[in-house]
């Protein structure tokens, strides 16, 4: 994929469905960068992400993955996906392994071996119960999880919301590496300025359901708070 | 393909549990549909019908929990939840759980209609279109409405 070819797009997007409401959403992402959504709770950011990966969500205008249109083949998107998200189920009395074999056996490709090399470089046991993991070591499985079916765009929702430095840390130098190779890109929701300020290359700002800035992180954030 | 390797896999022994429940109300129900419906033309057929085609729709419904819920921190979940962030459509799933419902109602059908050919051929010395209809309807068109509805 070359670099100037937009990996997500949103083009006049506009839907509402119960508390999730989009107006207007215009934005392109590209290969090879971290991107940011900022805003207030209820803003949008993460029924953004929802509009996505959830096929029942309706809507107008078009989000494009690849420069396809994500209606109608569900199964093909969410093969090029990887959402690691709180909210997102997984079989909770499993193992990890379990969860990987068992879940990752539904993706056209998933590489165990990645998987286990993962979660090694992550320091998780991949004998853990789901259910009896910290927050934390839930979101690094699933960090490990969707590297393993390599997927081109990452959504990453809230997921430093409340960590240690230490996982923040670890976790943004696995996005660097990941992104490295201009093959993938990834999109993340935060309510922590600073990190997004200093850690992603652009940044989108959400305000009641629209996305009321965009730009470079650093000139954004400087320039709005 | 991969569901079936999913669903095989996720297999626990609560849905072997719900396998034998289904076997065993499957089983009694049938026990009304291989019989000719010339036999139970007395004033609580109605009754007997709709007993035993509830005990058919539990079964079936006990046969299709492997298909429609998982198991987590000892709750019952739907499914569908898992999915709804893997590479699977809510219309593949529903596609795949109307197979596999469709296959044990065939099956249920045939020996349905087979059985109730038989008997009435036999011992009542008489055959009707309704020996072959009601099955039909009972085992085959009715179970499979309300996936269809999905």
């Amino acid at each position: 994929m070359s670099k100037e070819q937009a990996i997500l797009s949103f083009e006049k997007v506009t839907g509402k469905k119960g508390k999730f409401k989009l107006k207007n959403i215009n934005l392109e992402l590209k290969p090879g960068y971290l991107y940011g959504l900022i805003g207030k709770n209820g803003a949008g950011k993460t029924t953004l992400m929802k509009y996505i990966v959830d096929e029942k969500i309706r809507y107008e205008g078009r989000i494009c993955l690849e420069g396809e249109d994500i209606r109608g083949d569900h199964a093909r998107i969410m093969n090029k996906i990887g959402f690691v998200s709180e909210e997102r189920p997984f079989l909770g009395d499993w193992t990890c392994a379990q969860n990987a074999e068992i879940l990752g056996g539904l993706y056209d490709w998933f590489d165990m071996e990645t998987f286990r090399e993962t979660m090694d470089k992550m320091k998780l046991s991949e004998g853990k119960i789901y259910n009896r993991m910290s927050r934390g070591e839930k979101l690094k499985f699933q960090l490990a999880f969707a590297i393993s079916h390599s997927p081109c765009l990452y959504l990453l929702d809230e997921v430093t919301a409340g960590m240690d430095p230490v996982f923040r840390l670890e976790l943004f130098e696995r996005i660097q590496h990941l992104i490295m190779d201009e093959t993938c890109c990834v999109l993340m929701t935060s309510h922590i300025l600073s990190e997004i300020q200093t850690k992603t290359d652009y940044v989108g700002i959400m305000e009641r359901g629209e996305l009321v800035q965009f730009g470079e992180s650093m000139d954004v954030i400087g320039r709005v708070f | 393909m991969l569901l079936e390797e999913f669903f095989e896999r996720k297999k626990t022994w609560e849905y072997v549990i719900y396998n034998m429940l289904a076997f065993i109300f499957i089983g009694i129900s049938m026990l009304i549909w291989i019989m000719p419906y010339q036999v139970w033309q007395a004033e609580d057929e109605l009754v007997f019908w709709i007993l035993f085609g509830f005990m058919e729709v539990i079964g079936l419904d006990c046969y299709l929990q492997k298909f429609t819920t998982y198991k987590d921190n000892g709750q019952i979940k739907q499914i569908d939840e898992l999915m709804k962030y893997l590479p699977v459509s809510h219309k593949q799933i529903v596609r795949y759980r109307q197979k596999k419902l469709a296959k044990i109602c065939v099956w249920l059908t045939c020996i349905s209609m087979v059985c109730q050919t038989v008997f009435a051929t036999i011992f009542l010395h008489t055959f009707s279109i309704g020996n072959i209809l009601i099955p039909l309807a009972f085992n085959f068109i009715l179970p499979l409405l309300p996936e269809k509805g999905r």
